[in-house]
């Protein structure tokens, strides 16, 4: 039994926005009480959080996994270290497997997050065995970072997955629009003699979808939108962005910088700022599009190099800093719990105890993770 | 030591030629036959060359930004001999060379560079490159191949119709028209392309009738120049090639013999 004594609570959806006592019991959120009160009877580990932000967990909606670990790139054990450091609590894994052996294997594994594992939606052109996989534990179905080219296949992976009560998601980009493409195309790109991926790639691919689900129902999720032009298209998609599409431009991509080359490719300045007012209103929800790759993928022509960066460790400190923490336990726990049916991402009573706790960030200093709660356990990094 | 990732004819024989007339060593690297086809790095095949005692890599390369790539190792002083869609910048140097002696001077020339500027190095290099010296750059193609950010980019005017870019310029640049950007649909047949944006001394005699004719190699006769251009007294492409080898002796010995001579 924990208590979390003196911290600021948010959770906006519980109406929470201040110092107070967190009591957790049996794994679970038993209480909230103002600072100062009386603890229930019982005997409780206290934790000092005065000055300290206390959330319910996040949890991260892109990230890559390697599932085979595969030892040259990086391990599964690596992957939920470095989150929980960065201060998450759940991941969804997207492993691009089709096999609902594999996935059930994932999820046996010990680690300082929790896995959700994404499993594959599509297979030569057909549907995976979506059934199997949601059987085996897949939270949802991708082919990121593949976009779904195939309307009808888009359509049949949508009803299909209805029937299962889970979202599909999808990589929106139109695959012929931004054939070859390295970065966002405009005068930069141009003038770098490198292939650009237009923004309306993402819009027609993001208007398609959200018109098949108009069309046909389902649960639909755009992973990392990265263009303006994407927002009023959504319809009633969820979707998210990552961190670094909320700090930076293309102009990190100058000097021919393989650390900026990303999917989807950083944009433009106008971009930036509507996405960032677009996660602050709670329209998108944060992913840390974690993708890394070893450095002989990087260190390279940037034509030749790998998309993709190391962003696990610090997308939270990231959007904690320009969202403010209301908007970042939306964006991070409520959003992601709402939108992929997760019982954990709130600090209703009851709900799992997975909680986070974050250092603000002063003038001079970033916000930092200072340690996480999985159901009502202090999580180790040791391992 | 030339590295050439991509067949290059007139550019690495005219740094050979270079080399040769300054009494430097020379040795040719070309990609396909050689380490590189076996999937050596870039980094590692400049690792060599040094390690074969070179004193500068010349690189032709098909990625933009190579060069630069290269050059940040700082093992070997590197020679930007064309990198992707990027820059030319001895192909600039050459034309800016061939124009002044031909004008006797760049003070507000009128150049316009004609043909699929999105895919062209030369187009990039030479736009600057003339832009700096004070000169009025117009950029002109289908616009499939002439984006208008290449006029942000670059500093150029951009212009969609032929006779309009043509007009009182002083120096007309044709671009070499690829076959496979007809294959990628960007632009329809060579007649299409020739009956629209070929240059012809018609429209050369109607628009610019004294204008110096450039085009950076090899030719495609009949599609962006009509057959009989290249005879004309205007057309300044041989002279272009013999520049080229003169424009690349001064870029080695000032950037690699400077400060011993």
């Amino acid at each position: 039994m924990i208590a979390l004594k003196g911290g600021h609570i948010c959770d906006p959806e519980q109406g929470l926005d201040a110092v107070a006592d967190l009591y957790v019991r049996d794994g679970a959120v038993s209480a909230i009480m103002p600072p100062g009160s009386p603890a229930p009877a019982g005997e409780w580990t206290a934790y000092d959080c005065t000055g300290l932000l206390v959330v319910p967990g996040p949890i991260d909606t892109l990230c890559h996994c390697n599932p085979r670990d595969e030892p040259w790139r990086e391990s599964l054990a690596d992957l939920a270290r470095a989150a929980a450091r960065g201060g998450y609590t759940a991941l969804l894994a997207f492993t691009g497997s089709a096999d609902p052996a594999a996935l059930a294997a994932l999820l046996g594994r010990d680690l300082p997050v929790r896995l959700h594992p994404v499993a594959a939606l599509t297979v030569g052109g057909r549907l995976a065995d979506l059934g199997l996989l949601a059987d085996a534990g897949a939270v949802a179905f991708s082919d990121w970072p593949e976009p779904v080219a195939d309307a009808r296949l888009m359509r049949s992976a949508l009803e299909y997955a209805a029937g299962l009560g889970l979202p599909v998601i999808v990589r929106p980009e139109d695959p012929e629009l931004g054939r070859g493409g390295v970065m966002h195309e405009g005068a930069r790109s141009f003038g770098m003699g490198l292939r650009g991926i237009p923004a309306v790639a993402e819009a027609v691919a993001v208007a398609r979808d959200a018109l098949l689900q108009q069309a046909f129902g389902g649960r639909l999720h755009f992973a990392a939108i990265s263009a303006a032009a994407s927002i009023p298209l959504l319809g009633n998609a969820t979707a998210s962005v990552t961190a670094h599409h909320l700090l930076l431009t293309e102009a990190a991509v100058a000097g021919y910088n393989t650390a900026a080359k990303l999917r989807p490719p950083l944009r433009t300045e106008q971009d930036r700022a509507a996405l960032l007012a677009a996660a602050r209103d709670g329209r998108l929800l944060l992913a840390s599009g974690h993708h890394p790759s070893p450095p002989e993928e990087k260190d390279r022509e940037y034509d030749y190099a790998s998309f993709g960066a190391e962003t696990i460790g610090s997308a939270l400190a990231v959007a904690l800093e320009v969202l403010g923490p209301p908007a970042f336990v939306r964006a991070t726990a409520s959003g992601p719990r709402a939108a992929f049916g997760l019982p954990a991402g709130t600090l209703s009573p009851g709900s799992p105890a997975d909680v986070s706790v974050f250092a603000l960030g002063s003038p001079g200093a970033k916000p930092q993770a200072v340690f996480t709660l999985i159901a009502g356990k202090r999580t180790s990094l040791d391992a | 030591m030339l590295l050439f990732y991509e067949p290059s004819t007139r550019t690495r024989h005219s740094f050979e030629l270079a080399c040769k007339a300054l009494g430097a060593d020379s040795v040719s690297l070309a990609a396909a036959s050689s380490a590189v086809a076996k999937g050596e790095s870039l980094a590692d095949t400049v690792r060599t060359a040094r390690a074969l005692g070179a004193d500068a890599v010349v690189l032709r390369h098909p990625a933009s930004g190579a060069a630069r790539c290269a050059a940040a190792l700082n093992l070997l002083p590197v020679i930007n001999a064309g990198d992707g869609t990027h820059a030319h910048p001895t192909q600039a140097l050459l034309d800016l060379f061939t124009v002044r002696q031909r004008r006797g001077g760049l003070e507000g020339l009128r150049l316009t560079i004609v043909g699929d500027i999105l895919h062209s190095r030369v187009a990039r290099s030479s736009a600057l490159a003339f832009a700096r010296t004070g000169a009025r750059v117009t950029l002109c193609g289908p616009p499939t191949v002439l984006p208008p950010a290449a006029g942000t980019a670059l500093g150029a005017h951009v212009c969609h119709d032929l006779a309009t870019a043509l007009r009182g310029a002083e120096a007309v640049m044709a671009l070499r028209i690829q076959q496979e950007r007809q294959d990628g649909g960007l632009l329809p047949s060579a007649a299409e392309y020739r009956a629209r944006w070929g240059l012809d001394a018609a429209r050369l005699a109607a628009e610019c009738p004294t204008a110096i004719l450039l085009h950076p190699g090899p030719v495609n006769r009949g599609v962006e120049l009509a057959p009989d251009l290249l005879d004309l007294p205007q057309s300044a492409v041989e002279a272009q090639v013999r520049a080229g080898v003169a424009v690349r002796m001064a870029v080695l010995y000032l950037l690699l013999g400077g400060e011993a001579a």
